[in-house]
């Protein structure tokens, strides 16, 4: 067994610090954003294929729908790693012309009830043209594999070989 | 589709009268129309235990319950565990052995989990782990779950101990 090592005077980093929060949240009075009061509801209308293009999204009449062709001024979900030598690949906040997995959101429906909102994202129609999909990693290496994000070739975001200064001599002495 | 039905839910010794669609979940009634909120909808289909709750002394998933079919029934939620000030037992040991941290999965571990030791606080570590299984976390990864639902079982056996 090996002890703690003490903490240096005044760092919070190996101390154990009393929570405030505790004392709410076991006692259910947290407060979520699903518990605040709401003037809309949102429902998200999802993908039902593993990779496909998107041909039509088509909202049933009266719905306040909302697709990613409302949300050009919004940028996508873009990893900022400087350490590695790798390929941001842009996430979607709802998927514009491809679908790259199953539950990908595709629209959003707003109504003044969760069961509307649901209601109306029920009756939204999307068609996709499927595409080969691939599931597993190892798949997803093989030479001709379908390409999940275009800019990735083969597959591959990342390359990396990473060893922690030390490690050799811990490893020496394990 | 609309059509809606009276019901009455008891919760936590509370009777609340209310008008819902059949279609309503029993999680929803309870966080919409009872403002008990500190049960919590995570996945909505019967996966990660957040919304457990203890109905007739049954511990169950009420995302997969409608809320006509709990009408007339006990129900205990999280808000309904704490006596005054004083916290359940196994409350004060998610606290004590750091069992939370987001804190969002919690109310569904504590109602399985009081529900179990109600039955039987002599759980075996094996009974425990499999009870637990079937709920989520995201943030602990477990292992401080399973030392303040033991903890908390042996403060139980300690406090029926004649």
């Amino acid at each position: 067994m090996t002890r703690p090592v003490a903490p240096q005077a005044r760092t919070w980093v190996g101390r154990p610090i009393r929570r405030l929060e505790d004392a709410a949240l076991v006692r259910g009075r947290g407060r979520y954003t699903s518990d605040l009061p709401a003037a809309l509801w949102v429902r998200f209308v999802r993908s039902s294929v593993a990779s496909g293009h998107i041909l039509r999204i088509t909202a049933p009449a009266g719905a306040h729908m909302i697709t990613a062709a409302d949300l050009e001024a919004v940028q996508p979900i873009r990893p900022m790693l400087h350490k590695f030598n790798y390929v941001p690949i842009a996430q979607p906040i709802l998927a514009r012309e491809v679908v790259r997995f199953v539950g990908e959101p595709l629209a959003a429906v707003l109504a003044s009830s969760p069961d509307a909102a649901e209601d109306l994202a029920d009756q939204v129609e999307v068609e996709i043209e499927s595409r080969p999909a691939v599931a597993e990693a190892e798949a997803a290496l093989a030479p001709g594999a379908a390409l999940v994000h275009a800019e990735a070739t083969g597959n591959v975001v990342v390359t990396a070989q990473v060893k922690t200064p030390g490690y050799d001599a811990a490893a020496a002495a394990a | 589709m609309t059509d809606k039905i009276d019901i009455t839910l008891t919760i936590n010794g509370r009777a609340h009268a209310l008008q819902v669609e059949p279609r309503r979940t029993l999680v929803d009634a309870i966080r919409d129309q009872c403002g008990q909120t500190g049960t919590h909808i995570g996945c909505e289909h019967g996966v990660c235990g957040a919304c457990t709750i203890i109905v007739d002394d049954q511990a169950v998933r009420s995302c997969l319950m409608f809320a006509v079919q709990a009408d007339g029934c006990r129900i205990r939620t999280v808000e309904g565990l704490a006596d005054g000030d004083t916290l359940h037992p196994l409350q004060q040991a998610f606290i004590t052995h750091h069992g939370l941290q987001c804190g969002f999965c919690t109310p569904g571990f504590l109602m399985l989990a009081v529900h179990a030791l109600e039955r039987n606080p002599n759980l075996s570590d094996d009974e425990m782990l499999d009870l637990l299984s079937s709920n989520l976390c995201r943030c602990t990864g477990y292992q401080n779950i399973v030392k303040a639902v033991r903890s908390a079982a042996a403060e139980l056996r300690q406090s029926k101990a004649p």
